[in-house]
C-alpha cells in the first residue's frame, strides 16, 4: 500500500481565543501574587489534605 | 514518526511521577519541600502535602485562592455580598489560566501521560480480574464535584474566622490521602495521634478507589476527578486533537478494547473523556487514527487506499 496523503489543518478561532485568554489570566494572576498565596499553603502540611481537618 | 512505542507512555508516567515527587528525603525526615518550585503548579493532581512533592497541586491552589479571598481582614468577608466582592477581586486567575492553557493545547493529555494517580489506577487495572465499564451517567459526577467542592464550598462555606477551606482536599481527594495523609501519619507520631473520623473517611475512600481500579478502568479519573472535569470540555477545541478516517475504519474494535477509559473510540474519539493517551492510534491495524495539530500532518488515506483496506477485510 502506498503512503497516505497528508494535509495541515487550520487552527480554530475558539482554540486561539482560549489560549490567548489563558495567557492573559496567567499574567493577571501572576501580577496579583496568586502564586505566593498557594506557595504559603504548599510549604506547610495541609491539615485538610491529610485528613486531620 | 507515525507510531509511538507502546511502552513509552508507561515510562513517561513513571518519570513524571518521580519528577513531580523528587524530594525523596522528605520521606525520611517527614517534612515537606519548601523551595521556590512550589510557586508552580503541575498540570495534574499531586498533593503538595506529599513529603516528596516538588510542586503545587492546581486543584489545591484553586481552592486555597478562593477560600482565602479577603485575606486576613475578617470584615472584608462578612455577609454574602462582601464575600462575593472579596472573591471577585481575588479569583484564581493564574491557576485557571494555566489549566486553560494546558487543556487548550493538549486537552486531557496530562491525565493520560503524566498523572501519578491515573498511572496507579492503570497499574492496578492490570491485575487479572473481571473488567466492567460502569454506568455512563456517573461520569457527570466529576463536573458536580468541580463546581461544588472546588468552587462553591471553599467560597461560601466559611469557618468561625470567616475563611473558607479546601473542601475537595478535605472530604474527597484520595490522592491527597495516599501521597500526603498516609506518609505524614506514618512519619509524624504527633499528627498520627490526632487523626480521627475524617482520616478514616478519607482512607476508606482511597481504599474503595484502589479496589475499584482493579475492576474498572481509571474510575477516579472518569467519575470523580475535578481536574478531568476542567480539561475534558477543552478536548473538543484543543490545538492537538485525534482524528479518525471513518471511511477506512474496519470496526475491528481493537482501539476500544485498548482504551484506558473504555471509550467506543470510532464514535467517541476526542470527547471529554478521552485522555489523549494515543493507545488507540498505536493499536489500530489500519492506521486510520491520527494526531493532528501544528507541526503535525493529518494522515489521510486516499479513496483508493480506503478501497484496498475494505477489500482486504471483506
Amino acid at each position: 500500500m502506498t503512503n497516505p496523503v497528508t494535509e495541515a489543518k487550520p487552527v480554530k478561532l475558539a482554540t486561539l481565543l482560549i489560549i490567548i485568554v489563558a495567557l492573559l489570566l496567567m499574567f493577571a494572576g501572576f501580577r496579583n501574587g496568586e502564586h505566593a498565596s498557594y506557595f504559603m499553603k504548599a510549604i506547610m502540611v495541609c491539615s485538610q489534605c491529610i485528613g486531620l481537618g | 514518526m507515525h507510531r509511538i512505542g507502546l511502552n513509552i507512555r508507561f515510562w513517561v508516567q513513571a518519570a513524571a511521577t518521580l519528577l513531580t515527587n523528587a524530594y525523596l528525603k522528605g520521606f525520611k525526615a517527614g517534612t515537606l519541600y519548601t523551595g521556590s518550585l512550589k510557586h508552580v503548579c503541575v498540570p495534574t493532581l499531586n498533593c503538595y502535602s506529599c513529603p516528596a512533592a516538588m510542586y503545587s497541586c492546581p486543584i489545591g491552589a484553586l481552592q486555597v485562592t478562593i477560600a482565602g479571598a479577603g485575606g486576613l481582614d475578617i470584615t472584608a468577608t462578612q455577609g454574602l455580598w462582601a464575600r462575593l466582592v472579596a472573591i471577585s477581586t481575588s479569583l484564581p486567575m493564574l491557576t485557571i489560566g494555566f489549566l486553560m492553557l494546558v487543556g487548550g493545547v493538549v486537552g486531557r493529555a496530562a491525565c493520560g501521560w503524566i498523572c501519578p494517580f491515573g498511572w496507579l489506577q492503570e497499574l492496578l487495572n492490570k491485575i487479572p480480574s473481571p473488567k466492567f465499564n460502569g454506568p455512563q451517567f456517573v461520569k457527570y459526577a466529576k463536573y458536580i464535584i468541580l463546581i461544588v467542592f472546588v468552587f462553591l464550598l471553599p467560597a461560601f462555606w466559611l469557618d468561625e474566622f470567616d475563611g473558607g477551606e479546601p473542601s475537595f482536599c478535605k472530604y474527597v481527594c484520595p490522592a491527597g490521602t495516599l501521597e500526603g495523609g498516609l506518609p505524614i501519619a506514618l512519619l509524624q507520631p504527633q499528627i498520627r495521634s490526632q487523626l480521627g473520623w475524617l482520616f478514616t473517611w478519607k482512607a476508606s475512600m482511597l481504599a474503595l478507589i484502589l479496589v475499584l481500579s482493579v475492576f474498572f478502568r481509571r474510575p477516579f479519573c472518569r467519575w470523580i476527578c475535578p481536574l478531568g472535569a476542567f480539561y475534558g470540555p477543552l478536548n473538543r477545541v484543543s490545538l492537538y486533537k485525534l482524528e479518525i478516517n471513518k471511511d477506512a475504519c474496519i470496526e475491528c474494535g481493537a482501539c476500544s478494547k485498548k482504551c484506558p477509559v473504555s471509550l467506543d473510540v470510532p464514535r467517541q474519539l476526542d470527547n471529554a473523556e478521552c485522555l489523549r493517551c494515543l493507545e488507540c492510534r498505536n493499536i489500530c491495524p489500519v492506521n486510520v487514527i491520527s494526531l493532528t495539530g501544528p507541526g503535525l500532518k493529518t494522515e489521510l488515506l486516499t479513496p483508493k487506499q480506503t478501497a484496498e483496506i475494505n477489500e482486504q477485510t471483506d
